[in-house]
């Protein structure tokens, strides 16, 4: 329920001129304030002020107006922003403004009176109000610590059908968590549904997983394959990896480099994989937030890239090696 | 402006609210917003800046703002702190790789002039998934209970299921709404309503 269900609001266009107005005219008042060589806090404070207020009067808009131009005006906001923003760093030495709305709860923060620190929590309100609790989860679900290894569901602990999984500190090693991989074992083993996914710390490392149900975040691989499904893919200080993604929202990355992207590879795909639209999604770098492509990353075409030999049956010591040394991405590539 | 003055008419009997969402990327902030708000949360991408959201809260309207939690986004979260009532920090449950840096963030931004007297909230999200932390354990790795500065209060909750949610929006409103509009916090128990949807 939105409080724009006033229906009196026809006013977009109304809304459209007077906005742009406002916008100019604190956007003369930035370009004044800056032309001058060391612009005193208060105007920035005003500034800021005045913008929040703007930003607010669009926010109370919002439902009321086209989503294109909704959208825009906060670009145009977030411009202006920058802009006292930069105002704001130019202007050292730094305010010492506070914002004085209310009486601060925290100017006495610093002495440790009776006061403030029995305002952390009124304990009525905790015992009262306690939040029902949830079922306490405490086991949770890790591959960690491995290196030359082959490693597929056997290798972890016991574990529900589904659930949330962190991969962590593997060198040399195939993680083989596809469905088909574990028939293998047990036999009659229902395929484990992994509902988020963490990595970090691998390195020359192959992870063949199947569609997450959830998102999969990622830190610090170097030389690396994943092949993963998901619903969003974050990578985070990583280089040198291949990616083979079913994606339905765009993947990112930040502080990466030499990234590979393709799309789920046809022949490893679980049903529920093929069932979703072709993969054709866009990566967005945050390292790289410009209109220039990121030099982060390509997109490979399948055809002739695909992997055409997976590593897909347990293999030990110079097999595996040269298994992997096969597929990730060499120290030396040249891109 | 006389624009803000024909909104200001539409809502003088509403009382606004600025909440910041703040939090780790991935931790569910957007999720959570769109989950409040009645919108579909599957195919969300992550958030290249910030979303904003209004929405009624029984009688106060909630400004709501959603900033991206990347690591490249972080230093851009101090240009959303002025005229901050309440920060909402929220934290996915599951991920115990990041606690270290999620305390850190979250400490540092408790130092910030211009958050000062904004209540607390921290929404341990994601309890949904298997393997994650519980509240306690949360608490305890952020290490909540140094916290004197501000009234903070840490809440279970799912996006995914809704768990909890408007409960806990409901504290940080009640919270935010004892500081700036009433002067003891009794008077308004009575009249909680949590209907935002
Ligand atoms: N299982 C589970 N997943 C969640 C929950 N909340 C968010 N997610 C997932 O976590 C990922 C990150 O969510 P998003 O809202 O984009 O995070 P943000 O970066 O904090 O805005 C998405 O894939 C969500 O579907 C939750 O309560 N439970
Ligand atoms: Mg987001």
């Amino acid at each position: 329920m939105s409080t724009s269900d006033d229906t009196t609001w026809s006013f977009s266009r109304t809304f459209t001129s007077q906005f742009q107005a406002s916008r100019y005219a604190l956007e003369s008042r930035i370009a004044a304030a800056s032309s001058k060589l060391s612009p005193s806090p208060e105007p920035i404070q005003e500034l800021s002020i005045s913008l929040a207020n703007l930003t607010k009067t669009l926010a109370g808009a919002t439902g009321s107006l086209p989503s294109y131009d909704q959208k825009q005006y906060e670009l145009q906001l977030k411009e202006l922003e920058r802009s006292i923003e930069a105002l704001r760093v130019s202007n050292v030495p730094k305010s010492k403004f506070a914002f004085k709305r209310r009486p601060a709860a925290s100017t006495n923060a610093e002495s440790p009176t009776s006061e403030s620190s029995s305002t952390a929590i009124p304990p009525p309100l905790q015992t009262k109000n306690a939040p029902p609790s949830l079922p306490a989860a405490s086991t949770h679900l890790s591959l960690s610590s491995h290196s030359h290894r082959y490693l597929t569901r056997e290798d972890l602990p016991s574990h529900p059908a589904q659930s949330d999984l962190s991969i962590s500190d593997l060198d040399h090693c195939i993680v083989n968590l596809l469905p088909s991989a574990s028939s293998s074992g047990s036999g009659t083993d229902t395929p484990l549904i992994i509902s988020a996914l963490h990595a970090r710390n691998l390195s020359d490392c192959v992870l063949l997983l199947p569609d997450v149900d959830g998102s999969a975040l990622i830190h610090d691989l170097e030389r690396c394959v994943v092949v993963l499904g998901c619903h969003q893919f974050r990578m985070h200080a990583s280089s040198k990896v291949d990616v083979y993604l079913s994606i339905t929202s765009n993947p990112i990355i930040e502080h990466c480099k030499e990234i590979r992207f393709s799309s789920y590879p046809a022949a490893l795909a679980p049903s529920s994989v093929l069932e979703k639209d072709p993969a054709s999604f866009s990566v967005q770098d945050f390292s790289h937030i410009r209109a220039t492509p990121s030099p982060n990353y390509v997109m490979k075409d399948g055809t002739d890239t695909d992997v055409c030999e997976w590593p897909l049956a347990t293999v030990s010591g110079e097999e595996l090696e040269r298994a992997i040394v096969r597929i990730v991405p060499h120290p030396s590539d040249q891109r | 402006m006389g624009l803000l003055t024909v909104i200001r008419k539409n809502r003088q009997k509403e009382k606004e609210m600025r909440i910041l969402f703040l939090g780790l990327d991935n931790a569910g902030k957007t999720t959570i917003l769109k989950k409040l708000n009645g919108e579909d949360i599957t195919g969300i991408s992550p958030t290249l800046g910030f979303n904003i959201k209004t929405f009624a809260h029984g009688h106060y309207t909630l400004n709501i703002w959603d900033v991206g939690g990347q690591r490249t986004l972080r230093p851009y979260w101090r240009n959303y702190f002025e005229q901050t009532d309440a920060l909402v920090w929220v934290v996915d449950s599951g991920d115990r790789m990041r606690m270290q840096d999620c305390k850190q963030e979250l400490h540092s931004l408790l130092t910030e002039d211009r958050l000062a007297g904004a209540s607390l909230l921290v929404f341990a999200n994601k309890q949904d998934l298997q393997g994650s932390m519980t509240d306690t354990e949360i608490r305890d790795a952020l290490d909540l209970r140094s916290i004197t500065t501000h009234h903070w209060k840490i809440w279970p909750c799912s996006a995914v299921t809704g768990e909890n949610l408007v409960s806990g929006l409901d504290w940080v409103v009640n919270d935010v709404a004892s500081r700036l509009y009433y002067s003891s916090t009794t008077s308004l128990r009575a009249e909680r309503s949590l209907a935002v949807i």
